[in-house]
């Protein structure tokens, strides 16, 4: 419905009011292409200036409590390549980051799938017990919990698997520590797989279910023909988006493994950059060893991204 | 109807001045506010960073600020803030960098000498005097001066224990050892005879894993560092790694890597631990708060003994714990002004002054004794009247004696003189010591193995310097 324009007091109108098609147009583009200015400067001003400033930084030997520093080219690289707290760290985070990543979607996806199986208000309900935790429990909590309950002497865990089976377990030696890190991880961050994958369940249309169900199809046929292509891309995003945070993960694996020798032997590379930063103050080294982890992450990133466009996904 | 919509268009007009009124009140407001602020002279707030994390302690040095600002009327505020001591460099740095540096801070000894490279501290030598150096113990008096001056006062000492369980280790018939052959005698012992954790080795936390091999070195008659250089691959350093794997490797458990600091504590009131490797004497407090049993005192249970001998040495060494209090160089604090500055660093001072005022400092003292000995020797007669200290007088008694016996270093030396080395912050970073003991004791490299690793990377370190 379109409104008369506006007369003011004098009965004259007003300049806006009277423009014409084409100026309303122009006021469209205007707040158009001033909106992605907008966001273009805060892009910038938010991942490209930060970035570009690591990359600088990274070139330098900027040290700790000093300005003063001198260029050192690409030196930093070359020096992380050569120290094999690098690799270690490197593969740290590999078998972290892929292992909980596997543990979460596998969790996540089969609390989403027993959810399924309820009835929606029912679902809503358990999801969101399920996932407040998630969100309100702070890492130092859920850490320090899990290192009383895996406690040798006096955790509810290890007292139990001492009455069942007769043996001490001892989580945080070091044929187990990583296991240990991997499965708390898994139970963090679970219910955020869950969420995710639930809500591409409640998306299937009601109709696939009947149809299958009337071709005499049973519970796999359903979940073959009908859930797990609804989902697969939910899951395939979110155990991707997983895999990144996973690897850039710092609070969790800092304060499951402590200061102590489990952080230099099963600390990923965000705990090597912690350490080369705050440490030693060795900032330029730090910054070398970060620039590299975000290529890493982004080729990952993009090699997944590139094979789902090669294949026809989205 | 007219009327209707007349009034509708009057309303349609009034609107949107009434509801900018609100907007524009509140946009004027915060205008004034930010003027305001620019135009009133600028609030002193001294921020005292301190390691202690005792309630008690931080409440006597709270009282402490709040009778410099009774008595400096320009000192607005004096902001106590206790920073644990993992964190310290961490925040120290954050506010370099952020330009929100405190006007007073605590140090460990060993980072201090790169804060003096820095220029980041000014010196204390006034304040020093005023105190009188010769009232002061020697072994922890200059720890941390440098070039001629003190840039810092320790504001307590303390040295490091090792503790036993008297009752366990006499029902197992167990001696108190005095080397280090003995102590795996004895320790093997008491794992024998069913004790979880013979030796309890806080390794969770590897800055006490770098202190027990540091006193281990200097009780093997080891040193650290010959003419300001890294000397790990010494027979005696090499020696001391054994010592220590085959000391814990007594244990029946692998936990030694995840053991905190803390925890050893209940552990040795429950009765699981018989000897523990390293404790401070806030251990005394923390043992008569947890023990239960109304039959035998905590006092009479938990007892310190000296580190034993190696095999290289003639006498065993502890750690001193003597963090100084140290003045930052507001210059180089880009937070405060050009005026600021000055007024921060004499706030600072009168600060000190107020601490070290001998009514203040006892009281300060006395909120954790044992762990808080006077560093004056003056005062130490009537300090060790304290109820609690008379109480647990053995632990007092062998920290008064190793220090005046000299037995004693800062942490990560094996001598007072190592803390002019200029790369030891740098060296603790690196976890080079931590990982040389680590990988020793988890049986992933032979002792003369780790120490020639440890050995070429702390050159490379030290070669930076």
């Amino acid at each position: 419905v379109r409104r008369k324009p506006q007369r003011l007091r004098n009965g004259r109108h007003s300049p806006l009011l009277r423009s014409t098609k084409s100026g309303r147009a122009a006021l469209q583009a205007l707040v158009l292409w001033g909106g992605v200015a907008v966001i273009i400067v805060i892009g910038l001003l938010v991942i490209f200036v930060p970035v570009g400033c690591l990359i600088g930084v990274s070139l330098t030997s900027l040290r700790g409590f000093s300005s003063n520093y001198s260029y050192l080219g690409l030196w930093n690289y070359v020096e992380a390549f050569r120290q094999p707290e690098f690799w270690r760290g490197a593969r740290n985070t590999i078998t972290y980051a892929i292992g909980s990543c596997i543990g979460q979607t596998v969790l996540g996806t089969v609390m989403a799938l027993v959810l399924g199986g309820w009835q929606a208000r029912t679902r809503r309900a358990i999801a969101i017990v399920f996932f407040v935790p998630y969100l309100v429990v702070p890492a130092v909590i859920a850490v320090q919990l899990w290192r009383f309950l895996i406690d040798p002497r006096v955790g509810a865990i290890t007292l139990a698997i001492h009455r069942v089976t007769g043996h001490e377990t001892y989580f945080m030696s070091e044929g187990l520590v990583m296991i240990s890190l991997i499965g708390i991880s898994t139970w963090m961050f679970a219910p955020f797989v869950m969420l995710v994958v639930s809500r591409s369940i409640e998306e299937i249309p009601s109709r696939r279910f009947e149809v299958i169900a009337l071709d005499g199809g049973r519970s796999a046929d359903t979940f073959r023909h009908v859930v797990f292509p609804a989902i697969g891309p939910a899951i395939l995003g979110v155990a991707l988006l997983r895999l990144v945070l996973m690897a850039t993960k710092f609070d969790v694996p800092y304060l499951f493994l402590g200061s102590g020798p489990l952080s230099s032997k099963f600390g990923p590379t965000t705990v090597l950059i912690y350490e080369l930063a705050y440490e030693r103050l060795r900032y330029g080294e730090a910054s070398a060893v970060g620039v590299m982890m975000l290529l890493t992450l982004f080729l990952v990133i993009w090699s997944v991204v590139l094979w789902q466009a090669v294949r026809g996904g989205t | 109807m007219k009327s209707q919509s007349v009034w509708l268009t009057h309303q349609d007009h009034r609107r949107p001045q009434v509801s900018r009124l609100p907007g524009a009140g509140v946009l004027l407001v915060l205008i004034l506010a930010i003027l305001g602020c620019a135009k009133q002279p600028s609030n002193l707030v001294l921020k005292v960073w301190t390691t202690e994390s005792d309630p008690a302690t931080l409440k006597v040095m709270e009282e402490i600020g709040d009778e410099l600002v009774q008595s400096e009327p320009e000192i607005d505020e004096v902001e106590v803030v206790a920073v644990p001591w993992s964190d310290l460099s961490v925040k120290l740095q954050q506010g370099f960098q952020t330009g929100s540096l405190p006007g007073v801070t605590h140090l460990e000894p060993f980072f201090t000498k790169a804060f003096v490279d820095r220029d980041l501290l000014i010196p204390l030598d006034s304040l020093v005097q005023e105190l009188g150096p010769q009232d002061i113990q020697e072994a922890v008096r200059d720890v941390a001066k440098f070039d001629g001056h003190y840039w810092g006062i320790p504001q307590h000492f303390g040295v490091s224990f090792m503790a036993y369980r008297e009752d366990l280790l006499a029902r197992m018939g167990v001696r108190v050892p005095g080397t280090w052959a003995e102590f795996r005698d004895a320790s093997s012992k008491l794992g024998s005879g069913g004790l979880p954790t013979p030796v309890y080795f806080p390794g969770g936390d590897r800055f006490f894993i770098d202190a027990i091999f540091f006193e281990a070195l200097a009780s093997n008659g080891g040193h650290a560092y010959i003419n300001g250089l890294p000397n790990f691959d010494s027979p005696e350093a090499v020696e001391t790694l054994a010592y220590l794997k085959n000391l814990v490797a007594t244990a029946p458990t692998e936990t030694w890597p995840s053991a905190t600091y803390v925890e050893g504590f209940p552990r040795m009131v429950r009765g699981e631990v018989g000897f523990n490797l390293f404790v401070g004497g806030r251990a005394t407090k923390s043992f008569a708060e947890q023990w239960t049993d109304q039959e035998m005192a905590a006092d009479r249970i938990f007892l310190p003994f000296e580190p034993p001998v190696g095999p290289h040495g003639s006498q065993g060494y502890s750690s001193v714990d003597c963090e100084p209090f140290v003045v930052i160089n507001q210059a180089k604090n880009s937070g405060s002004s050009a005026e600021e500055g000055p007024a921060l660093e004499n706030a600072s001072l009168a600060y000190l002054r107020l601490l070290y005022r001998k009514d203040n400092y006892l009281r300060l003292m006395k909120s954790v004794p044992i762990q808080l000995i006077p560093i004056f020797k003056s005062m130490a007669a009537q300090y060790s009247q304290t109820p609690f200290v008379q109480r647990w007088k053995p632990w007092y008694d062998q920290a008064i004696s190793m220090v005046e016996a000299r037995r004693v270093n800062p942490y990560f030396t094996t001598s007072s003189e190592d803390l002019e080395i200029p790369y030891l912050f740098d060296l603790y970073g690196s976890r080079v010591i931590t990982n040389m003991v680590a990988s020793v004791m988890a049986g992933d490299r032979s002792a003369k193995e780790a120490a020639k690793i440890a050995q070429r990377k702390a050159l490379a370190i030290a070669e930076e310097y």
